[in-house]
């Protein structure tokens, strides 16, 4: 008995010891179905799968499987467009909501070219369609107050609201009776303080069923009764925008986002009775709109996608995948939005400067996969808009297939070395991503180590079809005619000051010779003039091999840029009072192009670059030549600035949807779209933003403390064709080795500071450097 | 009598099979997590950086011809030369002084405190371990800069002004051995303690009443008697050692003063490049260069052992 007791023991050990190693192994095992790997990880909003749960990390609910035989789940919030009516084209959106009878409201403007509204409308959503209501009042009861109109409200009470500024610019809240007229309400609370200018001008209102108002404020929400009277206060993150739509309120409950969470406020006694985690659906790059599903529930809505949480819950469930719509768009702005009745969700986003309007609605379609059935990942290590821009143009022309975008860093965060290391295993192990950005990437390894594919072809097609500014992919090019990274926006230094100043920025040594009234460029400190020279003289110090590894070619550098250094005041660091005083920072960036034409009108120097990228920097560079007769703008060398660099992952099994992507990238939709990060490569784009007079209203200006002022608005179609003219010549793609540039920043400062000689100071980089060269 | 010799087999086996089955959870592990990627080691390093195609032994000449890979290899094996044979002379002489003062303090009535402050002295040599290495290169920075308090110390000793970049100089090589000895010798310091105190006190007591003296006793009792503890030490002395580099680029950098440009800083950029073939290749000598010692060493300790044995033997036999 005793032995059989131990054998049953022995074999039950030996039996759970191989179900214990199956289990570790089965674990590890890769998944069945090829192309598991990208749509995996998507998040799903099938129905069939389970609760859908997710906390935003992407397991999905429902998830499919490809190939291995399970059946793939459906069900899934497809997006359609709404018509606006045709008239509204032309008008700018004020406010979208759900009205009287839980009807569609949308209210619109027409503005003077000061942006004043001249006249507003409301349009009413009816049997399916838009119609504008001839019988409202609104525009009437604004105008005879001489109002601007800045929002429309419906309050829980039953009753419009209407909010707008004076010429005083001291907002007044109005409360629309059923007969058309109106009386002013809380005129006391907007009124300025005392020794004030300015009084409160809420950028949202919510009125309660009891009547009493909830008024928004920057960082904080007042709860007044009708009288006037102040109850508390709820503290809420600050919002910067004029429509606030961080907070609602529901029965008696006021929820917003309060130091990166959610909480609810008792609007009985302005006490948080609950607080909730927003981090795994807000990573507040863009801040996630709020909304209440009626039941106590919480929706948030932004550019990742539409999430839920029920009352007292933990878990987010993803509704909708903003990858997947254009709630990821970036050249279009969420406004409002709102639940429908048939379990849908209608979103209204308006474009870039407040121009254009669109009304999308959200709808579950059992017929859509809960996934798109093919996926294809973009990887990039920093967030990139006129990527994000391309994956929702290329999800909008491809609902079939699923686009990942994923980035090493949240907006703001630092790129570390680690990262690209992670990235390296993956590619090392033959997966990563099907589009690489390549921007901060050890480039020049992955194309050596064939990492990347040739896109000669995709090049010599794009470029064949004459839409492209081919000298700007033509920088690209390797000897042998591969061409294996493309980019998809450039910038470039554009020099603005006296002929003879500007003129000697066509090579290095004429720039250090130059001797006029005042130095050649401003002051800045010396590390951003080291990494300034290091572009403008590109070609001279850098080129296809990295020339300053000649010890003569370090050291005429090092000298040249003492030289301008020592004529503009540069320093190595400055004190707090000698910023203060000289009006300059320590702070670096990777180019340097920090201090701008703007310098040069200011009479401290003889001319200044600009970084061009976009037709926006060019107000100040266009409005200074009108007011300084004789100077010049012109491109320095033929040097330009790329971003966002995209490369094919040679590992990828979507070769062909991988350049269909890049050809998104690159097409007129995608590039038509001024996102400031660059201007576009494609010809006809750059055709279009250079004719597009949308920014009429646009104005810049510029003060400073010794009393200068520059203003200056958009800049005309002839600058525009100058500077359109200028990017055709460009054909040196500026992208400097960090690394090198760094071991000289480092080595170059005792040299600056009178520490060391030159040739110490050379010698030490040098040190370093063949160290780096040699690896 | 068939059945009586199964049964002889069956439990020899059994015997036989015994330690391996209590192994092989380790042995499945190390094979799992340390011999299979090693092997993946030893095969990429035949081939190309994505290893798709065969390059011989292209890679391993490259390696060697690699003045980068020659400065870090020279600068470890330099650091290692160095810091062990200073660690373990420092660590053992603590050890021993402490436990001299243990001696001494020990004779004391227990509830005296802390006898002699032994215990303080075990802390404070201890504590570099529980300070984070980042914490602790925060610290060292502050001691080196260029304003920092050496050079304030020196300017006011000597009078004149001081702003040597410590870390960013030839004396970067320096700092890093202090670094890596103040980190480790409390560490060490305790492996030796527990080694000491595994020495029977009659063999000093013995040698004592036949006239030894301290040296004689340190020279005959208890260095001899510290073998054991001697190689525990040193290996791990040797695998810590290659840990400064966590120290090494926090203090100065991916690419610091040439003096402390070590192996895994090569490694570091190789890998950011891609360059895994060089890697491997690399990885596969190092592992040569560091077994091919402990491999002969543990021969001859074998050889040893059992010269050893032989000789008991004998005795064994005479006194038969």
């Amino acid at each position: 008995m005793k032995i059989y007791s131990g054998r049953l023991k022995r074999h039950m050990a030996t039996i759970l010891a191989a179900a214990l190693a199956a289990g570790l192994l089965g674990g590890c095992q890769k998944p069945s179905g090829s192309g598991a790997e990208s749509v995996s990880r998507q998040e799903g909003n099938g129905r069939e799968g389970g609760s859908g749960e997710d906390s935003g990390s992407g397991e999905a609910s429902g998830s499919q499987n490809q190939g291995s035989g399970r059946q793939d789940a459906m069900g899934r919030y497809g997006e359609t467009e709404v018509e606006l009516p045709q008239e509204a084209e032309s008008q700018s959106l004020i406010q979208f909501l759900k009205g009287e009878e839980g009807n569609l409201e949308l209210y619109t403007a027409v503005r003077d070219s000061s942006g004043n509204v001249e006249e507003a409308f409301r349009y009413r959503h009816l049997e399916g369609s838009w119609q504008r209501d001839e019988g409202w009042p609104g525009s009437q009861v604004m105008g005879d107050r001489n109002l601007d109109l800045m929002g429309v409200y419906y309050g829980q009470d039953g009753n419009y609201y209407l909010g707008g500024t004076d010429d005083n610019y001291i907002y007044h809240l109005m409360k629309m009776d059923g007969d058309g007229g109106a009386q002013e309400i809380l005129e006391e609370v907007f009124r300025p303080g005392d020794g004030m200018d300015y009084g409160l001008i809420p950028p949202k209102i919510e009125v309660l069923e009891n009547g009493n108002i909830v008024v928004y404020d920057y960082w904080e929400v007042y709860l007044y009764t009708p009288s006037g009277e102040r109850l508390f206060s709820m503290a809420k993150d600050f919002s910067g925008t004029t429509s606030d739509a961080r907070g609602f309120c529901e029965g008696d409950e006021f929820v917003t986002v309060n130091q990166g969470s959610i909480v609810r406020y008792s609007l009985k006694d302005g006490r948080i009775t609950d607080t909730v985690d927003l981090s795994a659906v807000d990573d507040g790059r863009e801040s996630a709109m709020v909304f209440g599903d009626g039941a106590g529930g919480i929706y948030t809505v932004n550019e990742k996608g539409l999430s839920h949480i029920n009352r007292g819950g933990t878990l987010w469930e993803v509704l909708i995948d903003g990858n997947l719509n254009h709630m990821g768009m970036r050249s279009i702005y969420m406004h409002g939005f709102v639940a429908g009745d048939q379990e849908d969700f209608y979103g209204a986003y308006v474009g870039g400067g407040g121009k254009g309007m669109y009304l999308f609605r959200y709808q579950y379609d059992p017929e859509l996969a809960a996934v798109p059935p093919t996926g294809l990942t973009v990887y990039s290590l920093e967030d990139n808009s006129t990527v994000r821009q391309a994956v929702a143009q290329f999800q909008s022309d491809h609902p079939e297939t699923r686009v990942e975008m994923r980035t090493a860093v949240d907006t703001g965060g630092t790129v570390t070395e680690e990262m690209i290391q992670g990235l390296n295993t993956e590619l090392l192990s033959g997966k990563g991503a099907d589009v690489l950005i390549l921007d901060g990437l050890p480039v020049n390894a992955y194309i050596e180590k064939g990492v990347l594919v040739d896109l000669s072809d995709l090049v010599a097609e794009l470029e064949s079809s004459g839409d492209m500014l081919d000298n700007l992919l033509e920088g690209f090019r390797e000897e042998d005619g591969a061409v294996y990274q493309v980019p998809a926006k450039v910038g470039f230094p554009l020099a603005e000051g006296r002929p003879e100043a500007v003129e000697a920025y066509s090579d290095f040594d004429s720039m250090v010779a130059y001797h006029g009234e005042k130095p050649l460029m401003s002051i800045d400190n010396y590390e951003n003039m080291l990494r300034k020279i290091s572009r403008l003289c590109y070609e001279e110090l850098f080129g296809k091999e990295i020339k300053v590894r000649d010890r003569a070619v370090l050291i005429r550098y090092l000298e040249g840029v003492k030289a301008l250094g020592e004529a503009s005041g540069c320093q190595t660091v400055f004190t707090e009072a000698e910023m203060e005083e000289k009006n300059v920072t320590n702070f670096v960036i990777e180019d340097g192009l920090t201090r701008g034409v703007i310098e040069y009108d200011r009479g401290m120097c003889d001319s200044e670059t600009e970084k061009m990228t976009g037709y926006s920097r060019l107000s100040f560079p266009a409005e200074i030549r009108k007011i300084n007769p004789g100077s010049v703008m012109k491109p320095v060398g033929d040097i330009y600035l790329p971003s966002a660099m995209a490369g094919i992952n040679r590992s990828t099994e979507n070769e062909d949807m991988a350049k269909e992507f890049i050809r998104c990238l690159l097409s007129f939709e995608v590039q038509k779209e001024d996102l400031y990060d660059g201007f576009p490569v494609n010809k006809k784009a750059l055709e279009f933003l250079t004719q597009s007079d949308s920014r009429d209203n646009y104005s810049e200006s510029a003060g400073y403390r010794d009393g200068y002022h520059l203003s200056a608005s958009w800049p005309t179609l002839e600058e525009r064709q100058e500077v359109a003219a200028m990017l055709e010549t460009l054909t040196v793609p500026a992208i400097v080795d960090e690394t090198v540039m760094q071991m000289i920043a480092e080595g170059a400062g005792d040299y600056f500071d009178g520490k060391k000689t030159v040739e110490q100071a050379a010698d030490d980089i040098l040190r370093k450097m063949s160290i780096y060269l040699a690896e | 009598m068939a059945s009586s010799g199964r049964r002889v087999s069956a439990s020899r086996l059994r015997r036989a099979l015994t330690p391996w089955l209590f192994l092989a959870p380790s042995l499945g592990g190390v094979a799992v997590f340390m011999g299979f990627p090693f092997l993946d080691v030893l095969s990429r390093s035949f081939r190309d950086a994505m290893g798709t195609r065969l390059v011989g032994l292209d890679n391993y000449k490259a390696v060697l011809d690699n003045s980068a890979f020659r400065l870090a290899a020279g600068n470890t094996v330099r650091f290692l030369a160095v810091c062990i044979p200073l660690l373990l002379v420092l660590s053992l002489s603590l050890a021993l002084l402490l436990t001299k003062r243990a001696e001494i303090y020990g004779k004391l009535p227990a509830d005296s405190g802390d006898r002699g402050g032994c215990r303080l002295i075990r802390t404070t040599m201890v504590l570099p371990m529980a300070v984070p290495a980042a914490s602790m290169v925060l610290i060292w920075k502050i001691l080196l800069c260029p304003e920092g308090v050496l050079n304030q110390a020196l300017t006011a000793a000597t009078g004149e002004p001081w702003e040597t970049d410590w870390a960013f100089s030839p004396w970067a090589f320096p700092v890093l051995v202090v670094t890596y000895l103040w980190k480790h010798t409390g560490y060490d310091m305790i492996l030796w303690v527990a080694g000491l105190q595994g020495i029977s006190g009659d063999l000093y007591e013995a040698a004592r009443i036949d006239g030894a003296g301290a040296w004689q006793e340190l020279r005959y009792i208890t260095l001899p008697q510290l073998g054991g503890t001697f190689c525990l030490v040193g290996i791990l002395s040797l695998v810590n050692s290659f840990r400064v580099y966590r120290e090494a680029y926090l203090l100065a950098g991916s690419y610091p003063d040439s003096s402390i440009y070590l192996i895994p800083h090569l490694f570091a950029h190789w890998f950011l490049n891609l360059d895994v073939q060089k890697m491997t290749a690399a990885a596969v000598m190092m592992t040569g260069v560091f077994l091919a010692p402990a491999l002969a060493g543990r021969i001859v300790q074998r050889k040893i052992g059992r010269e050893k044995i032989g000789r008991k033997k004998v005795r064994g036999g005479e006194r038969m």
